[in-house]
Formats: structure tokens, C-alpha cells, sequence
């Protein structure tokens, strides 16, 4: 299938958004961090899922008619929505809360964990479909959350660099970096070798009557397959979305007044997040119908 | 209405075989609107009509449809179901019509150029009148300068429009360069070979009538819709008990075929001569014995010993011979035993041959088709013989008329005048000598069919007489032997008594003279004007000496040689042709398209009529714009078999200045040229009333007169007789056996009545109603000066007989003629020529070329070039693409959706493999007719995927009789294109700017040719 | 409720392109968009180790097969993809935001964003004509009478193709049409439990 930007984009930011959340809540719920940390981690987490949001409108061609969207509640994007804006009231219910000079808390930190473990569910579930079974499958929802994990991580380790925490927090949040980035590597791996072992039901021997007869008679964009021969998955989503980011935690994590700066972290952050996107795109490469009949 | 002109004979249960027919007449007219499936309209302030009229969304088939017309414009075409020939069938040709009509690019205005030839025309627009003039001006200067051979025709399938181009130049100007240069190649050897053995247009099977088998030779009907539509050809093949499939590749109806006969390319008169030894020699063949006796010249006494002799036959101005456009007189030398063999002073007419009853010779007059003590022509009692069969009339044959039993083997001692004792034996005999090698291993080594599905196909197909015909189409004609490959289907259809039988070789109408094509056409009738003498200065007469009596076949068969044709214009030789008038022809449908498009760009002068741009109208100097077929009203006939007639009629104005070519460009020109459109020679036919003789028809004359033969009165008296008596004895004016006859009396009566009853079965209103016609007289031509002179049973053939040994070829292609001997013949019996480029005639060449080319596949989407800029076609098949066994494929590292080279040793073109299992390894099938309109003029691109660029142009490989090129069967090279190889760096195709072609169904550029309204007119 | 479907006799079916062409006229289909295709399915060996010419081809026309569990349907946030009462899959353009989820979401490709209007289309089984008792459009045209329409709970003489000479629709039990099959020789596309609807005839080949 053909990539979708917007859709790469958003569930992007949306695993960011929830990533930050996930670990800003397990930071309030162990009582760590300060006011201006976690007030930041919102904003960034708001932001975030702001940007992830106004990309989403570039998807729909008709975004006037998206209160339309609730009007179903089976379907993915439903749940997306709701989730979106169950987010954005737990933002502005923290916010206020640290406005007020009263810490998130426990309770607050539980409710942003318990969100973004959904929030990460929600994600994947939209695109847990038969007809793409490259997405059909346990890894999507794995590297969803995989996806959050490392993107969460190396987020609040910025966040808590830029925001002057402390070195201990600070070296925390790289050595879940760094964990993240493992498990990462692990789960990118592992799904697309699992993709790139499934039988399609494709017709046998079917030849196809093409309304693009020079393409080949298979989806032109992608094949399950293509994942494992493509540097966009070795060099993007392995390489540069989970090696580089667990070799900058690995390295902060060790030494702490590394980790405290906030030049590590933002190497780590941008890496994931452009491991993010490179594997996104690579889903859709691998995204071909379960009935392989038609591009 | 259907008039009782005649009682009726109380034999027939007419009631029910005619119902649909009957019951209309008899007063119950539904509304047309509630007979459509499509809805009425909602708004009721709109003007909604709907229009029966027939379909020209391809060449050939004649659909009746429905068109709507909504406030003046066209807005949906659906098939009628009550057209008899066709059963409610559209393709999607016809269905996409309003992209045609509507569509922006096409030509509306007479256009003039205004650089030189080979560059982009830059054309400048003028009126209708200072084109017309123009265009007289230079054909005249060229005549002045060069004489009347200098000028040629080129032509497509008319586009009703009109065939009038094709003989226009002809009958006027005097030019022996007539016809279209595409029947050369297109059903013109189909009509030839055939009018030299019984009928032209036997190839044509009345599907509608159902068959036993369904043989389908080198065809795509269902997708081609090639005078059998797709639904009638599915039907029936369904409905047969058998079917059988002759083709390289799997077929889209071939699938389902229960015999796949999957030759080699460029073998199927091998194939034809595998079947026919079957059919002779295999006892489970049961061959119609009468009929091959009777009707066919198997049984006439053959003497290799003997000098040949013979007359003159299809003189001038006699009847006898005469085909659909005149005379052309051949010397016919045969070494069949005749009277004037044996004894001084005998009729050279008369054929011997030997009756077994009497033990002695017994004479068959080929002249007056009597035998020995015969007096009166003998017809099938239709009380005795008779039944009623899908409204038409089937008659066993009565047996011979006089007590004889012709032998068709051994062989006679029979001394002849000059008093030696020879050898006479049947031509049977030798027919059987001549089948004798073709066992079905022998057949297998040749076409590399397996040996037993030649005695499959011939138990089933040769059980018992009378299974049905053969539908046979181009492929036979294609591979340099066209007129011997189709000479012989026919001759195991005939064995099989399936001449003109009921699912049988039926033929088309105009052929044996129910409708005169000169009325049907509106051709200025100056016909039989041009001397012999001059229509033998044709191109390529010297080499194919039987084209002047071909292009008298008419139809298609209006062809000549389009290789001497383009030496002539480029070398003078034999005389200069300077000029050239055209209706949608394209240099690139005959012959290698470089030739040809260097040749039309020297001209002298150029003129044509064109709906588009194509590639060859941009070297004309001068280009009217054409009337689309739903701007025209005609009348029409099944081309085919199915016998059918109907009418179109004009649903819309024209836009521009769009010009229907008989009244508003034939005649017109020929008006601005000097000439008188008709009568040109103050030679009126005997049924032409006095108040049309006057030089320029205006189109309502000419629609009036295309229905004149239905007149219920006219006013000529020729002879004393009264017109209405000679009206019943010619044309569409003879009813059917039981009396029924189409009567009208002029155009709008004829359209008013086709409102109400959509197509006409022929076999209802007209003699098309007798199966076996050559048994009742209807296939041999008539007096139209006499119309009371008895109907002659027979052919019209030299001998009178269907003819296994053709005397015609055996005079001009025999042994020891002037001219090539046909190859692979024995003394006029058609026979096998392996193709000049194969593994097996040109070893050498195959090593370089390991690719055997094939083409001509059908598309759904186009008539041949035409469709590539309707974007509900182009988008369905975006580019050329040609067929590849993945084997084949692997070997060359090709894969699906590549561009590879195809390259012989003449050009090169580039196509999309398209890997595909049903195709012969080592075989290729490539598109034919590809250009793309997308890019610019003046070649659109012509030279870049079209197969045409690969074939050849030399005589060697042309069919030594006529001259058809050698389109398939050609041996060539196949590779990738890549970014290396190719122009630009781009395997894809691409414009002389880079410019790629449009390749795929979301390339913007096909929304670009979406309708427009702006030239509307309403 | 009803079930109605296509029932396509694939040993008639020889790729005319009629329902293609008859469909885009009928619904506006805009170009490059297609709510009906041609598949040519083969040709393949006829049975292991076969090679030319033994081998065996059919051509399988796929639309949308307003399936009973329609994964589309699930997927749409605004219900503008919905089921209707007799069965078919409809969708309300002025609901559809465009997210096109059902186009991923469908398991046969035959959905089709219209670029124009913003909003994904399909075949509607010509709701236009089928709603007032016509026949759909690719039925009508058909090239090779291979498609009928009826209610699949109404049973196999419920389904009717283009008319006859006299003006009356052939029936699939029609053996002069269609010839006889028995229910193993009925298939439907690949279900992966959404329960597509069309049927599809093949005798004498080993369906795909």
C-alpha cells in the first residue's frame, strides 16, 4: 500500500504523546520530578499529540465532517478519537493540578499510565485488520508499543535533561532508554521477520488483467517480503530507530553527568523517532491486501 | 410493414416460425420506452428520446441499440435486445461512443497545413467549401500531370461514413488504384479465395442459427464481436455439442473449448490439410457423398496429360461471372477433361465426368449448369424437400437431377481428340494424392500440434455432415499463403455439406445480390466503367494478375497491393502515383508502417476525412472532418452471416463542421473536380427512377435510394415492363418464401417502421430465408435486364461448382503459368507454404531471431488503432503489451510488467511482457496498432510499440497470389529495455521532447479527454 | 432481510469488459477508478506438472461482495458505511469523512477513494436500478450473459440475467443458457468470516 503520511505521522506522535504519559505517570506515581518537569512533559505530550492530530486532518478529505466520527463505535478511529480527547482532558486536569502548585500525584499518575497503555492498544488496534495481514497480527500491537516505550522514554529523558532534573532522574530515564531500545530492536526484528514469513493467501498463479501494465503483477508498492530487503527497515528503523538510541543511553546511562545534558537524549529522541517514521513506512511497504487480486 | 405481397403457402406454419415478426405487424407496438431497462428520466421538463438504431462502435458487427438523447445530446447507448443478429449485445466500444463523440481532440473543422510534410501540420482551419476546392484542385493537378492510375486510396473500416471512398476514385476518376489497402490483409483473401471456389463471404457463419460444433479458426469473436457478437458466439458455444478452438494462444472464449488445437503460428493451412486427410481417410469421418458429388467439382475427370484449355469467363457485360462490382474477364485454362478434348468441335463448357450407372462419360455444361438430358433446372419441391427452420427454408437435396453416379475414383483410359489414349481420374483422386501426407504425425512435425487432436477434432467435427461451419478470421490470412489458407476450411466445411447451411458457411447478403451494395453504400453507381484493359494497370498487377478481378468482388476484397503500391510512389515504378485520397486509413495497418510513411510523405498532394489526429491524416495536405457514426443515418446490413438488417439512424446534429463523406465530401469533390457523383456515364441501372438521374444526390436522395429497392411502386418501366414487376425480381424486392417482404417507400418511412421493430431477420423478408441458396439459384448472379430468366442452381465459379480444385487458380498460379505456382498446390488444389522466417525455412536467421512473433490478439477496448483516446478504453489497457510463456520469459530474465526490445531484422519496437502460460514457449503474441495520441504530431508515436515496425516489406514473403503482407509468423529477438538501451534513459516509451506515453489508469492526462460540450449543436 | 447477490457463471465469462465500462457509465466512476475488475486467473497447469498447452484459465470478475460481516462497515468512525435492509453495503457520502480505513480495511480492493468529492465509493449494485426491480448495470451488459442478480434466500430461480429475444430476463436455471452445475461447482471469494455474497460458477477447473 501506498504510505500515508499523515496516518505515519500521527500514530507517531500519538505513541509519543502516550509514551510521555506512560512515563511521566510512572515518574509521578514513584513521586519523582518537579512542577516545571512535569508541567513541560504535558505540554510536550500535548504538543505532541497536537501535531499528531493536525497531520491526521491532512488524511481525511473531509476533516469539517470529523464530529461524524464519533457516530461509530466499532470502528478504530472512534476509539482514536475518544482516546484523543480523554488525553487532552487528563492534560488539562494535570496542568491545573500543577498550576495550582499541587503535585500530580499518585492517583494522576496511575490515570496517565492506565491512558497510555490503552492509548498504545487503541493505536494499534485501528490498523489490527484482515485484509492487511501484515497487520494482522500480535507484532503490530508489539511494536506499537515498543514504539511508545522508546519514543516515552527518550522523551522524558529530554524533557528531564532540558528541564534541569536531576542526574539521578536523569540516568533513570536513560537506562529506560536504553531498555526500550533493546526491547525495540528486538520486537522490529522479530515482526518483520515474522511478516516476511507469511503466506498471503494470494490466488495461485493468478496473472492479473493491469490498468498499469508496467508494474509487476503483484501490489506495485510493497510485498511482505520487501521489509527484509529494505534499508529503509536495516539502516531506519533498526539501525538508526534502536541501535544508535541504546548506544547513546547505553553511554549516558554509565556516566551521569552525561545523561543530565540534554544532547544525548535529543540524539536518542530524534533517532526514534525517525526509526519511528522509517518503520511506519515499511509497514505500509509490507501492507499489501490479504487477497492479493488487485493494487 | 410486412406485406403478404404473395399468398401464403399453406406448407408453412408460418405463424410460429415468424412470430416476433408477425405479432409486431399485427399491430401490437409496445412504447419503445417501456422496453428499455433504462430508466426514464426524473426531471420532466427534459427532452428525453430514445432512438433504435445500430451501432459502428467497431467495424464489424452490426449491434441494433438504443441511444438516449437527452436535451440534444447522446447521454448513454445500450444494446436492444429484440436485434435479431445480436440479442441485445453492446461492447464496450459502442458503449463508450459518447467518448468519441463528445471528445475534445476530435477533428470538427476542415483543416489545411501549413508546413512541410513530416513536421507538425500547424494546421490552419478553413471552410467547408475552400477544403472542398483545395482538395480538387490538388487531386486534379495531379491527374493533369500524371493520369488517372496516379492516384490511390487508402482506407479503413469505414465508419459509415462511407465505402464510397473506396470505389469514389474508382468510378469517377478512373483510377485502377482503388479500395483499401487493409483488405489486403483483412478479410479481402477471405472474400477472394472464396469468390474464386463458390461464394465471397462464405467464411461468415449465421451463428444465431445454432451449431453442433462450434468451430472457431483464428478468431476472438466474443471480444472482437467480428460479425458474430459476443453474445451470440457465447450462446452458441455453450449451446454446441462440441467445440473446437484453432489458435497459438488460450483464447478468451478458447478456454472453454473442448479441443484446443494450438498451432505454431503461420500453420494453419498445415492444420487445414491434417483435418482434411482426416475427413477423407479416417472411417469415422463420414463425408457428404451427394454434395461432394452434386455440388462440388471432386467428380470432374482431371487429364495431367493434356495442355490445358479453356475461355474466357466474367467477360464484360455477361452475367455470368459477374461479382459485386463487374466484370473483369480471366482466361481460364484447365486440364479438367472437357468435350473440346475429346472432340473437334466440342463445347469447351462442357466437364466430363464419369457415372458409374452408364459406365461412360457424362457431360456437366459449366455454362448453363445442366447435365447431360437435363432441360429444366431443378429446385427442391417445397412440399416434399422442405422444412421450416429458424424462419428460414431447409431443403434436402433432391439428388441429381438425371440418372447418374458420378465416380470420384479411379481412373479412366479416354482417348482424346487428337487420338492418344490418356489418363482422366476424378479430381477426387488427385485431392486424395494431395491429402495422402498429411497423416497426423506428419501434421504434428509441421505445427506441433499433437497428432491426435487432428483425429479429435475431425471425429467430432466429421461424425456426420451438417455440424455447422467453420468461423475462420484473420490468422489464415496473415502468414504470405492467404489465399490458399483460406481456401481451405471452406473445402472441409463443404465436405461436411455445411455450404450455406443452417450454423453453416452463410455468407453475407450483398454477396449473392439480395441487396445491391451500390444502393447500401450510396457508391456513385457508374459502375462497370472502368475498362479491363485499365483495371489492370493496377499496382501490382503484373505480379498478382487476378487483383483487377478481385477488386470486382467488392467488400473488402476492393484492395490492391500496398508494397507496389509505396514502390510506385517512391520510385516511379511502374508509373508514378502521386496522390492519395483517404477515409481513416493509416500507412501503418499493411506492409512495413517505415515504408509506408516515408511514401506518404512524398506525395504530391494528400487528402483524407478523419475523426482524429492520427498519425497519418498529419502528412495529409488537407483533412475534412468525419461525421461520427451517431451524426449519421444509414442503412444497415449484417456484414456477417446472421442475416439482419436494420437502419442507423442520426441521433445528434453534427458538431463543427463534421461531414458525412457520401453526400457532403464524395460528392461534393467530385462536383468541384468536374465530375457527375451519378450517373457518371448516362448508364442508368433499370430500377432507377428518372427523377434521380441528376449528377450531385443530396444526402436525403441518397438515404432514400439506399431503400429504393423497397419501394412499393416504382415508377421505371424498362423495357415495357412495369417497375413494380422488376422490382419484385430484384434485390430486397424478392420476398421471402412465404411471401413476406420489407416494404417502404422512402428513408423516414423505413426508420419509422425500424422504431417499431428493430432489426429485420432477413430470413423472413428475403430470399436469405433458403439455407442452401446454391440449390434454389440465389448464389449465381441475375439479368437485371431479365428478370424473368430461371435461377441458375450452382456457383458462381467457372466450373458452376463448389470448387476443391480451383480452375481460377490453376489457370493463373498452376504449373507452367505466366506466373508463380501457388506454393505447396497441386494443379489448383490449394496446399501448405511454410512461412519465409521459421525455424524450419530459414535456420540461420532463427539463430539470431530465436522468437517466433505472432499478433493481431483482440482487445476488447480497440478496433485496431482506434479507442486509444477514449478514456474508459485507454485506461482499462494503458500501453502495448505483448504475451510470453514465463519459461521463455525466465531464459531472457524478462518478468511481468517489464518494456522489452522486440526486434527483428527490419525494426524495433517496445511492449509490456505480459507472462502468460496459454501461450507456446518460444512464441510471442504481440498488440497490434498501438499509437499514442498523447504525443505530438505529427507521429503521435506511432514507431514506438507498433508490431507493424517489424514486419516486412519485400515480395518474397507476401502471398504470391494477392500480395498480403506477411504479418505474423516472423521470427525475431527479445530483450529488456533498460535506462542503457533506451532512448532518454527511460525504458518507457517516450515523445521526442521525453515526454513519457500515458501507461497508466491514473495518468491525469486521461481526464483531459473527457467529454466536452462546447462544438455541440442542438 | 434478503441476500442479494451476483452469480457469475465464469465458464461464460470471457473478459468483454462490459461490466467494467457499463458500471463506470452507470455511476460516474470517475477514471482510474474502478468498482468492478477483471481478474484473468491463469492460464495454470491443469493439474501438477502439466505444461503447455495443458493448461487451464477462467476470468473472475470481483466488486465489492457486500459481505454479511463487512469489515468496512467495522472500521468506519461515522457510520456512513452501513448495511442496508436487503443486505448491500452502502455508503452515505455526506457521513464519509474520507479516512479511507475502508479501503485498508477491505480484503478485496474494491473500495476507491473519489478524489473529486473527497469521499470513498463503490459498487452500489446499482442501488439506482436495483431499488426500483432493474437488474444492476454489469448484469445488463454483460458480454457473455454470465451474470445474474437475485436473492440468494430466494434460491437460484430467483436470479435473473439480460433479456431475451422476447423481452423476458433469462433465468439461471435456464439450461439452454446456463449449463446444469451442482453446488460444489459454486464458489465464493476467500472469506475471512466477513461472509462475501457474490457467487461464482466454474465447471471442468480447479477454482483458485
Amino acid at each position: 500500500m501506498e504510505t500515508q503520511w499523515p496516518l505515519v505521522l500521527f500514530t507517531l506522535f500519538l505513541c509519543l504523546s502516550c509514551g510521555l504519559m506512560l512515563f511521566q505517570g510512572i515518574i509521578a506515581t514513584l513521586g519523582k520530578g518537579s512542577s516545571k518537569f512535569h508541567q513541560a512533559a504535558i505540554i510536550t505530550s500535548a504538543v505532541s499529540l497536537a501535531v499528531g492530530g493536525i497531520a491526521v486532518f491532512f488524511h481525511l478529505k473531509h476533516w469539517e465532517r470529523i464530529f461524524n466520527g464519533f457516530g461509530h463505535i466499532t470502528s478504530g478511529i472512534t476509539h482514536e478519537l475518544i482516546l484523543v480527547v480523554v488525553m487532552f482532558v487528563a492534560f488539562i486536569a494535570g496542568f491545573i493540578m500543577l498550576r495550582k502548585g499541587r503535585d500530580l500525584g499518585r492517583v494522576m499518575g496511575i490515570v496517565f499510565i492506565v491512558i497510555a497503555v490503552i492509548g498504545g492498544f487503541v493505536t494499534a488496534h485501528s490498523y489490527d485488520m484482515y485484509a492487511r495481514p501484515a497487520w494482522n497480527n500480535i507484532f503490530l500491537y508489539l511494536y506499537y508499543y515498543s514504539s511508545l516505550l522508546l519514543l516515552g522514554a527518550a522523551a522524558i529523558w529530554t524533557v528531564a535533561s532540558i528541564c534541569k532534573e536531576p542526574a539521578e532522574l536523569c540516568k533513570t530515564t536513560a537506562w529506560w532508554t536504553l531498555v526500550c531500545a533493546l526491547l525495540s530492536l528486538v520486537v522490529v526484528i522479530a515482526a518483520m521477520v515474522f511478516i516476511s514469513n507469511i503466506t498471503p493467501s494470494t490466488i495461485d498463479g493468478i496473472t492479473f488483467y493491469t490498468y498499469d501494465p508496467t508494474h509487476q503483477a503483484v501490489d506495485p508498492s510493497g510485498s511482505l517480503a520487501v521489509g527484509m530487503s529494505s534499508p529503509l527497515f536495516w539502516l531506519g528503523a533498526v539501525v538508526i530507530g534502536c541501535v544508535v538510541p541504546a548506544i547513546v543511553a547505553f553511554l549516558a546511562a554509565k556516566k551521569s553527568e552525561q545523561a543530565a545534558k540534554p544532547a544525548l537524549p535529543v540524539v536518542a529522541l530524534l533517532c526514534g523517532i525517525a526509526g519511528g517514521v522509517c518503520y511506519r513506512v515499511v509497514l505500509y511497504m509490507v501492507a499489501i491486501a490479504s487477497y492479493v487480486y488487485f493494487f | 410493414m410486412l406485406d403478404k405481397s404473395l399468398s401464403r403457402r399453406s406448407f408453412f406454419k408460418v405463424a410460429a416460425a415468424t412470430a416476433g415478426a408477425v405479432a409486431l405487424a399485427g399491430g401490437h407496438v409496445r412504447n419503445v420506452l417501456e422496453d428499455t431497462a433504462y430508466a426514464a428520466p426524473e426531471a420532466t421538463q427534459d427532452e428525453v428520446k430514445i432512438i433504435h438504431s445500430t451501432c459502428r462502435g467497431c467495424g464489424k458487427m452490426e449491434c441494433g441499440n438504443l441511444i438516449t438523447v437527452r436535451n440534444g445530446r447522446v447521454v448513454h447507448l445500450e444494446g436492444d435486445h429484440r436485434a435479431v443478429a445480436t440479442r441485445g449485445n453492446l461492447c464496450v466500444k459502442g458503449r463508450s461512443a459518447t467518448q468519441a463523440l463528445y471528445h475534445p481532440d476530435r477533428i470538427r473543422y476542415p483543416l489545411i497545413r501549413t508546413t512541410p510534410k513530416g513536421e507538425d501540420p500547424k494546421w490552419k482551419r478553413v471552410s467547408h467549401a475552400e477544403a472542398i476546392q483545395y482538395m480538387a484542385d490538388g487531386f486534379n493537378s495531379v491527374i493533369e500531370k500524371y493520369g488517372q492510375h496516379s492516384i490511390k486510396c487508402l482506407h479503413g473500416t469505414g465508419r459509415i461514413t462511407t465505402y464510397a471512398t473506396e470505389a469514389y476514385p474508382t468510378y469517377l476518376i478512373q483510377t485502377a488504384n482503388t479500395g483499401s489497402p487493409a483488405g489486403i490483409l483483412c478479410k479481402g483473401p477471405r472474400l477472394s479465395s472464396a469468390a474464386m471456389i463458390c461464394f465471397p463471404g462464405a467464411h461468415w457463419c449465421n451463428l444465431i442459427d445454432g451449431q453442433k460444433v462450434n468451430f472457431q479458426w483464428g478468431t476472438n469473436q466474443e471480444v472482437s464481436n467480428y460479425d458474430n457478437s459476443c453474445r451470440v458466439t457465447v450462446d452458441e458455444h455453450v449451446r454446441a455439442e462440441t467445440t473446437i478452438c484453432v489458435g497459438p494462444r488460450m483464447q478468451n472464449l478458447g478456454k472453454e473449448a473442448d479441443i484446443w488445437i494450438d498451432l505454431r503460428p503461420g500453420t494453419d493451412d498445415a492444420v487445414a490439410l491434417g483435418l482434411l486427410h482426416q475427413a477423407v481417410f479416417n472411417p469415422n469421418c463420414h463425408i457428404d457423398m451427394m454434395f461432394v458429388k452434386k455440388w462440388t467439382n471432386a467428380p470432374f475427370l482431371y487429364v495431367e496429360d493434356m495442355e490445358p484449355s479453356g475461355w474466357t469467363w466474367c467477360e464484360w457485360d455477361k452475367i455470368e461471372g459477374k461479382q459485386e462490382m463487374g466484370y473483369y474477364p480471366l482466361n481460364i485454362r484447365t486440364r479438367i477433361l472437357k468435350e473440346s478434348d475429346l472432340v473437334e468441335g466440342g463445347n469447351v463448357r462442357k466437364m466430363a465426368v464419369w457415372d458409374t450407372k452408364s459406365n461412360g462419360i457424362v457431360f456437366f455444361d459449366t455454362q448453363t449448369c445442366l447435365w447431360d438430358g437435363q432441360t429444366e433446372y431443378q429446385y427442391p419441391d417445397l412440399e416434399k424437400d422442405c422444412v421450416e427452420y429458424k424462419g428460414g427454408i431447409l431443403a434436402k437435396d433432391p439428388g441429381f437431377p438425371v440418372d447418374i453416379d458420378p465416380a470420384i475414383e479411379g481412373s479412366f483410359q479416354v482417348t482424346l481428340k487428337d487420338g492418344r489414349t490418356v489418363t482422366a481420374e476424378p479430381v477426387w483422386e488427385m485431392f486424395k494424392r494431395h491429402l495422402a501426407p498429411w497423416t497426423p504425425e506428419h501434421t504434428e512435425e509441421i505445427t506441433g500440434v499433437f497428432a491426435q487432436k487432428f483425429i479429435d477434432a475431425a471425429e467430432a467435427y466429421c461424425e456426420e455432415p451438417g455440424k455447422g461451419g467453420i468461423v475462420f478470421n484473420l490468422p489464415l490470412e496473415h502468414v504470405g499463403n492467404s489465399i490458399q489458407t483460406t481456401m481451405l476450411p471452406l473445402i472441409l466445411s463443404a465436405l461436411m455439406n455445411n455450404i450455406d447451411s443452417p450454423g453453416g458457411q452463410r455468407g453475407c447478403e450483398n454477396m449473392f445480390f439480395t441487396m445491391d451494395t451500390f444502393f447500401q453504400y450510396h457508391i456513385p453507381w457508374a459502375n462497370n466503367t472502368l475498362d479491363p484493359k485499365e483495371q489492370a494497370k493496377v499496382v501490382g498487377g503484373d505480379r498478382f494478375p487476378l487483383t483487377p478481378f478481385f477488386q470486382m468482388v467488392g467488400g473488402a476484397a476492393l484492395y490492391h497491393d500496398p508494397i507496389s503500391a509505396a514502390e510506385a510512389i517512391l520510385y516511379d515504378d511502374p508509373y508514378p502515383l502521386r496522390a492519395m485520397i483517404s477515409n481513416s486509413g493509416q500507412h501503418f495497418n499493411s506492409g512495413n508502417a517505415w515504408m509506408n510513411w516515408q511514401a506518404f510523405e512524398t506525395l504530391d498532394f494528400f487528402g483524407g476525412w478523419e475523426l482524429w489526429h492520427s498519425p497519418t491524416i498529419e502528412l495529409a495536405d488537407v483533412v475534412m472532418p468525419a461525421a461520427h457514426f451517431l451524426e449519421v443515418s444509414v442503412l444497415r446490413y449484417t456484414q456477417g452471416g446472421e442475416g439482419a438488417i436494420g437502419a442507423q439512424v442520426q441521433a445528434v446534429k453534427r458538431q463543427g463542421d463534421a461531414s458525412w463523406d457520401s453526400a457532403d465530401i464524395c460528392c461534393e469533390l467530385s462536383k468541384a473536380m468536374g465530375y457527375e457523383y451519378w450517373p457518371t456515364q448516362n448508364r442508368p441501372l433499370p430500377q432507377w427512377p428518372d427523377e434521380w438521374l441528376k449528377p450531385w444526390p443530396t444526402e436525403r436522395d441518397m438515404l432514400n435510394m439506399s431503400v429504393l429497392p423497397m419501394r412499393r411502386k416504382l415508377p421505371a418501366k424498362i423495357g415495357g415492363i412495369d417497375g413494380i414487376q422488376i422490382a419484385d425480381h430484384l434485390d430486397i424486392a424478392v420476398p421471402a418464401p412465404d411471401g413476406n417482404i420489407l416494404r417502404c417507400d422512402d428513408w423516414d418511412e423505413y426508420v419509422e417502421q425500424y422504431q417499431k421493430h428493430s432489426q429485420w431477420n432477413l430470413k423472413e423478408i428475403s430470399p436469405f430465408g433458403y439455407y442452401y441458396r446454391f440449390q434454389w439459384g440465389h448464389f449465381r448472379p441475375r439479368d437485371s435486364a431479365n428478370p424473368f430468366a430461371p435461377k441458375v442452381p450452382g456457383f458462381n465459379t467457372p466450373t458452376g461448382k463448389f470448387e476443391i480444385l480451383s480452375t481460377i487458380l490453376e489457370s493463373y498460379h498452376g504449373p507452367n503459368t505466366q506466373w508463380v505456382e501457388a506454393p505447396g498446390s497441386y494443379n489448383g488444389i490449394p496446399g501448405y507454404r511454410e512461412p519465409v522466417e521459421s525455424p524450419f525455412s530459414s535456420p540461420e536467421l532463427y539463430k539470431e531471431y530465436p522468437i517466433i512473433v505472432t499478433t493481431g490478439r483482440r482487445n476488447p477496448l480497440y478496433f485496431h488503432n482506434e479507442g486509444r483516446q477514449q478514456p474508459w478504453l485507454r485506461e482499462l489497457t494503458p500501453c502495448a503489451t505483448f504475451q510470453i510463456h514465463p519459461d521463455t520469459a525466465a531464459e531472457l530474465g524478462i518478468e511481468q510488467g517489464d518494456w522489452c526490445w522486440i526486434e527483428t531484422k527490419r525494426g524495433r519496437i517496445r511492449q509490456v511482457a505480459d507472462l502468460f502460460y496459454g501461450i507456446r514457449p518460444g512464441t510471442v503474441e504481440c498488440d497490434h496498432q498501438w499509437w499514442y495520441p498523447e504525443l505530438s504530431a505529427p507521429k503521435h508515436g506511432w514507431d514506438l510499440s507498433n508490431v507493424n515496425v517489424l514486419v516486412s516489406m519485400d515480395h518474397e514473403s507476401q502471398d504470391p497470389i494477392i500480395g498480403t503482407c506477411n504479418c505474423r509468423g516472423y521470427l525475431a529477438k527479445i530483450y529488456k529495455a533498460t535506462p542503457e538501451n533506451s532512448p532518454f534513459g527511460n525504458p518507457c516509451p517516450c515523445d521526442d521532447d521525453g515526454t513519457e506515453i500515458i501507461h497508466t489508469a491514473t495518468d491525469p492526462r486521461l481526464k483531459e479527454w473527457l467529454p466536452t460540450y462546447e462544438y455541440e449543436v442542438i | 432481510m434478503s441476500r442479494y447477490a451476483v452469480i457469475t457463471d465464469l465458464n461464460r465469462c470471457v473478459s468483454c469488459l462490459n461490466c467494467v465500462v457499463a458500471c463506470k457509465e452507470a455511476n460516474g466512476v470517475p477514471i482510474g477508478n474502478f468498482w468492478i475488475k477483471i481478474l484473468r486467473v491463469g492460464p495454470n497447469p491443469k493439474y501438477p506438472g502439466a505444461t503447455y498447452p495443458d493448461v487451464e484459465m477462467y476470468y473472475l470478475p470481483v466488486s465489492c461482495q457486500h459481505c454479511e460481516r463487512p469489515a468496512c462497515v467495522d472500521v468506519c468512525p461515522t457510520g456512513a458505511s452501513h448495511k442496508t435492509e436487503n443486505g448491500s453495503v452502502q455508503i452515505d457520502h455526506d457521513k464519509c469523512i474520507g479516512c479511507q480505513f475502508c479501503v485498508m480495511a477491505c480484503p478485496y480492493g474494491v473500495r476507491y477513494l473519489n478524489v473529486e468529492q473527497g469521499v470513498v465509493e463503490k459498487c452500489t449494485r446499482c442501488y439506482q436500478k436495483t431499488n426500483e426491480g432493474e437488474l444492476p448495470s454489469c448484469v445488463t451488459a454483460c458480454g457473455g450473459s454470465a451474470r445474474f442478480f437475485g436473492d440468494l434466500d430466494a434460491g437460484y430461480g430467483d436470479f435473473r440475467s439480460r433479456l431475451d429475444e422476447n423481452g423476458n430476463n433469462i433465468s439461471l436455471l435456464d439450461t439452454s443458457y446456463v449449463k446444469p452445475f451442482t453446488d460444489d461447482q459454486v464458489y465464493a471469494l476467500p472469506d475471512s468470516g466477513n461472509g462475501p455474497s457474490d457467487r461464482f460458477i466454474l465447471r471442468n477447473r480447479v477454482w483458485r
